[in-house]
């Protein structure tokens, strides 16, 4: 059985039973209440019909005395003619009755009646029909004339208009005034009688409800039921009931009786000797009360319980039920391995007390597990993934390089000979040695693209990659490569920084080691074919001659092994002095003459034939060749312009071309100072051709690099301008003494509107800022003439001549003075 | 219960009050005043000023509305209040018998001798007991201005056009009311048959709704009739032409059906403590001038036979204070009339007029 159900079940009745038991005690109480609130409701307005009736007969009573004892009165009944009283005083009698009958509607009919019952004056209030004028035998002047009394009350049903009423006779006994007074010898001269609209009848039938269907009526002697609110009083009590009325065994107490086939209770009151007051207050109506008031007493009650087990139920459930639920819950996804989330109990007390603990329990797990999954993960030695990482790893990578269709590197780095420095300075040494190595790599790529800690959640798939395999092997993970020579140049880096000595236990080592390089997908697609390949290209750098790599594919390997061929030539070419330079005159068009050369760097090897400078200047630039040709290209031109300055033609200059990678490794400023005194050559006959990315690079340094060298006095000359992304306004800012248009403009000058006014722009703006303009690459005459008209300083290109060898100048120069000459 | 017994209590001390009151006043009364108990306007003042130069004494006029009320007024005090009352004809009897007259002394009032002797005795208690004062009759005034068909019966006012209703009074005294109804009908004014007095409640019974009050009429300026707030009344003649010199659209009727005969008498009161006075009184307004003079400013016709000389001829022939026997033809006198219908026309009367 559930708890929930156990605890309702337990408390349930702990709440039903005294509920019940009170109701049914308040059932019991308020029901005995109501009862008697009815039936005292009863006897207090039967006992205010008592005190109504009383004073009503009183008022009555008084009235009557003071009526008959008024002179008029008096003088009447005195006066024995008939037609002396009925000429004379009966008008007179008649209108003070009617004045205050007009006032006092209830006295409705008042009457003179003689000794022997005629009925001598009446007075009414509306036309009630007389049913006779002798009076003598009636009921009630038979019990008037025989009464003892001076006052004869009672009430009646009044035979003229059959309505009950309240009739009160007095006799009037006067002595006769014109006989002696003293006499006093009072006779009968007849009886003033006045007829009343008893109250009872008058008033609002409501005063005589009370309860639902308790009713007040009245009955007379005979059990004629005079009044009843209900409805025209016909009815005739039964000989029983009526019996019962009028020989009450005990006051004021209620009784049982059945009335016109009903069962009722009865209260009764005797309010004068001809008229009764009877209650009458249906049994049924009160056990209905009883029954609706049992009824409310249920529903209070079956509320109560509904509401208070309701209450406990939310109670208990919020308190007890919910958290414990919530636990089990907690411990549920605990089983299923979850530890992330926290119990959300605030409650105070024992069971916050078990969610806190809980928390905490969960908490501890989570970090002992976090702990055990870093230990499978990751290599205790150097903190570096492990080979079970980097599986994991993989398979992520190569899934993320296939939904982009990217390259991927796979490097194998084996240390060489680490087996040898093992054996020879001791395990920790070699431990020690393999700490420094993870170090160095981890410079080498940047550290914060390593930092895989949880393999649940894929790491950021696109970083770069490195875990410690074994022994001595590593492998890098390189995603999104886009040219083998990416690799390349990663893993010359490599090599070039393990070159570098290691200081291991006061030991100097040089380590070198080699590296296998796999391309996903091309060279493999699998996990396990990828670190096969990568293993046998590693192998394959060993053989080679360890300190290199070597990648898988063989096509890579040709284009990596033709490279470095080439690098091999240019090194021997340039110690060899293979390199040569030619030179291209540069005309000033106002002059009209040859006004210097630009040197070009050649290139003839007896194997490779011609190379183009396009294709080993960037080799010279990667391998840093660059900065020795760099170097001898000054000294040769400075020394070449020098003895042409010694045979006569002293106006010339030489504009040398300088890689960005000069400018920004070498002290350019240094070497061409030197050069500048060596030769002894006037500065300003020495133009250095800088390319946009000189200025760009390192803004800071390469113009102040620049600065210092136009301080020297050489010109600094921008080539290719156009091409790159220079604004003009920049220009303005860069210490410039020479531009060269882009050839590609002069090629389309008269092809394309646009590039014409962009070389006119490019003059015009260069004599306005004082710089020299060159065009390169004119071919034709209407190149020279347009650009000559535009303004232009200087040109250079075929129509003038080809780049001819330093030999050929002297010549060329003599040609052109005979030629302009 | 308590509020209604004061309310009786209220009435009953009104009545009281009203009694004592009178009886204190009559009390009070100095030796030389005389209190002359009559209808209103019934008497010129500038006589009443004279006798009282003459004599050196107060008359204190006190008024009744109808020989009803002063039958009511008379009765309340047992004829103890009033040293003169002026009495119509048909009441000299019963005030006879009551003992409230003082039989009158021909010898103290020997201007008595001027008046017709068929006046004197135009009643059974009349003779020695009082002395003729005016006579006249009973029909209907009108405003003639108003009215667009002048009524000539009874019936034209008690069975009213609606030009008519609610603008009537009728004369509140039983005799009088019930008189006026059997005469409508066709029937004598001194009837004592019981259908024929059914027939005259129900005739008043109907009339009643249209009726606007049951008085007499005022005699003033003020009076409604003049105004025109009442169209038609029943009226003593002379009235009628006192009414006349008020408003000339007032016109007096003697209906076709005939009206009542009456004459009013002075009496002196056997109570009274002033009898001598009071007889001197008698004599002073039946002087042959005075008596000319009292005609004259109330319009009826004098019993004084040496009055007719001091009037002129136009007053002698004015068909309205001196009706033509023509006229008369349907007229009559008040009759006496059994008691036991007299209580019946008090009963019909009381529920007509009293208990509206």
């Amino acid at each position: 059985m559930r708890l929930k159900t156990q605890i309702l079940l337990l408390i349930t009745p702990l709440i039903v039973i005294p509920l019940l038991t009170l109701g049914w005690i308040a059932h019991n109480h308020l029901r005995h209440t109501s009862e008697q609130r009815t039936l005292d409701q009863m006897e207090v307005l039967l006992d205010q019909v008592s005190l109504n009736i009383e004073s009503e007969i009183d008022a009555a009573e008084f009235i009557i005395k003071t009526i008959s004892k008024l002179s008029l009165v008096q003088q009447y009944a005195l006066t024995a003619s008939e037609l002396d009283r009925y000429a004379i005083i009966q008008p007179s009698l008649l209108r003070l009755l009617a004045s205050f009958q007009k006032t006092n509607p209830d006295y409705y009919e008042m009457r003179i009646l003689m000794p022997d019952g005629y009925e001598d004056l009446r007075s009414t209030i509306k036309r009630i029909p007389n049913i006779t004028e002798e009076e003598a035998e009636t009921p009630y002047f038979k019990e008037l004339s025989n009464s003892a009394q001076d006052i004869y009350t009672t009430y009646i049903i009044n035979p003229d208009n059959n309505e009950p009423a309240l009739i009160v006779g007095k006799a009037l006994r006067f002595g006769n005034k014109t006989v002696d007074a003293i006499t006093d010898s009072t006779v009968l001269r007849g009886y003033l009688v006045v007829t009343i609209k008893p109250q009872y009848s008058s008033q609002q039938t409501t005063s005589y409800l009370f309860g639902k269907k308790g009713v007040l009526f009245f009955t007379d002697n005979q059990g004629r039921i005079l009044y009843h609110p209900d409805g025209p009083a016909q009815k005739q009590l039964p000989a029983p009931f009526l019996k019962k009325l009028k020989s009450p065994t005990e006051e004021q107490l209620t009784w049982s009786a059945n009335l016109f086939g009903e069962q009722v209770y009865i209260n009764s009151r005797k309010l004068h000797k001809n008229l009764f007051v009877v209650g009458s207050l249906p049994k049924k109506e009160v056990l209905e009360a009883g029954q609706q008031l049992g009824m409310l007493i249920v529903a209070i009650t079956a509320l109560s319980i509904i509401l208070t087990l309701t209450t406990l139920y939310f109670f208990l459930n919020r308190i007890l039920i919910k958290p414990i639920q919530l636990l089990n819950n907690a411990a549920n996804q605990i089983a299923g391995g979850n530890l992330t989330n926290d119990i959300q109990i605030k409650t105070q007390g024992e069971i916050g007390d078990l969610a806190y603990t809980f928390n905490h329990m969960r908490e501890n797990l989570r970090l002992s597990n976090d702990k055990i999954r870093h230990l499978a993960y990751h290599d205790p030695l150097t903190g570096l993934p492990n080979r079970r990482m980097l599986h994991e790893y993989l398979s992520h990578t190569m899934a993320y390089c296939r939904r982009r269709q990217l390259f991927m590197a796979v490097l194998l780095l084996d240390i060489d000979d680490f087996k040898r420095i093992n054996d020879a300075l001791g395990h920790q040494a070699g431990d020690n040695l393999l700490n420094a190595v993870s170090k160095l790599l981890k410079e080498c790529l940047r550290s914060e693209d390593l930092v895989v800690v949880n393999v649940d959640e894929p790491p950021d798939t696109g970083s770069q990659f490195m875990a410690r395999i074994g022994g001595d092997e590593f492998v890098i993970l390189l995603p999104d490569i886009k040219t083998p020579h990416d690799v390349q140049i990663v893993a010359r880096r490599i090599l070039q920084l393990l070159s570098e000595p290691i200081q291991i236990a006061n030991h100097q080592l040089y380590l070198t080691a080699s590296i296998g390089i796999t391309i996903f997908p091309s060279d493999a697609e699998d996990e396990e074919s990828l670190m096969k390949n990568s293993d046998i290209a590693m192998y394959k750098a060993k053989a080679d001659g360890k300190n290199s790599f070597r990648f898988y594919s063989h096509t890579m390997n040709e284009a990596a092994n033709q490279r470095i061929h080439m690098e091999n030539k240019l090194r021997t070419a340039l110690s060899q002095e293979k390199l040569s330079l030619h030179y291209q005159p540069i005309v000033d068009i106002s002059a009209g003459r040859t006004a210097g050369f630009e040197a070009l760097l050649r290139w003839q090897d007896p194997e490779l034939g011609f190379v183009s400078p396009e294709v080993f200047i960037p080799i010279a630039e990667e391998t840093g060749l660059i900065l020795p040709i760099g170097e001898w290209v000054l000294k040769q031109a400075c020394t070449q312009l020098k003895s042409w300055h010694n045979q006569g033609h002293d106006d010339l200059f030489v504009s040398i071309n300088v890689s960005n990678v000069q400018v920004a490794r070498s002290d350019l400023v240094t070497i061409v100072r030197t050069h500048l005194s060596d030769t002894a050559l006037s500065p300003e006959s020495v133009h250095l051709e800088l390319t946009e990315s000189s200025f760009v690079i390192e803004k800071g340094r390469t113009s102040d690099t620049l600065k210092k060298l136009q301080d020297l006095g050489v010109y600094i000359s921008l080539d290719d301008f156009g091409t790159g992304y220079s604004s003009l306004a920049r220009l303005r800012n860069l210490p410039i003494n020479v531009l060269k248009i882009d050839r590609m403009f002069i090629n389309n000058m008269f092809k394309s509107k646009e590039d014409a006014a962009i070389v006119s722009a490019i003059i015009a703006m260069g004599r306005s800022m004082d710089i020299h303009v060159l065009a390169e690459g004119i071919e034709t005459q209407e190149q020279y003439d347009s650009l000559a008209q535009k303004g232009c300083d200087m040109v250079q290109g075929y129509l003038i001549s080809r780049p001819i060898p330093a030999s050929e100048v002297p010549g060329f120069i003599a040609a052109q003075l005979t030629s302009v000459a | 219960m308590l509020t209604e017994k004061s309310d009786i209590f209220k009435t009953l001390l009104s009545c009281f009050l009203l009694i004592t009151s009178t009886q204190a006043f009559s009390a009070e009364k100095p030796t030389e005043e005389l209190v002359f108990l009559n209808w209103a306007d019934y008497i010129d003042p500038e006589v009443i000023k004279e006798f009282e130069m003459k004599f050196n004494t107060k008359i204190t006029e006190i008024n009744f509305e109808s020989n009803d009320d002063r039958d009511i007024m008379v009765n309340e005090t047992n004829g103890t209040a009033y040293d003169l009352v002026v009495v119509n004809g048909i009441q000299l009897e019963l005030y006879k018998r009551q003992g409230w007259l003082a039989p009158i002394n021909e010898k103290l009032a020997p201007n008595i001798k001027h008046i017709y002797p068929k006046w004197k005795n135009a009643f059974p208690g009349a003779k020695g007991y009082a002395a003729p004062y005016f006579w006249g009759t009973m029909g209907i005034a009108y405003r003639s201005d108003l009215v667009s068909n002048p009524p000539t019966r009874w019936m034209d006012i008690l069975n009213p056009t609606s030009e008519l209703q609610q603008r009537i009074i009728m004369i509140d005294s039983s005799r009088d009311l019930i008189g006026v109804a059997l005469k409508a009908l066709g029937y004598s004014a001194n009837s004592q048959k019981s259908e024929q007095l059914k027939e005259a409640e129900k005739l008043l019974e109907k009339q009643k709704p249209f009726v606007k009050a049951y008085g007499y009429i005022d005699l003033t300026e003020e009076s409604s009739l003049v105004r025109g707030q009442t169209l038609a009344t029943t009226i003593f003649s002379g009235d009628a032409l006192m009414l006349q010199e008020q408003h000339p659209g007032i016109k007096y009727v003697l209906p076709e059906e005939g009206g009542n005969i009456w004459v009013d008498y002075i009496t002196v009161m056997a109570s009274s403590k002033k009898k001598e006075l009071a007889y001197k009184f008698v004599n002073f307004i039946n002087q042959p001038k005075k008596a000319a003079q009292l005609a004259q400013f109330v319009y009826y016709a004098t019993p004084n036979k040496g009055a007719e000389k001091h009037m002129g001829s136009e007053y002698l022939k004015d068909p309205i204070i001196y009706p033509s026997q023509e006229t008369l033809k349907h007229s009559e006198f008040y009759a006496q009339i059994s008691p036991r219908v007299q209580r019946k026309r008090n009963q019909i009367f009381s529920r007509i007029v009293d208990k509206n």
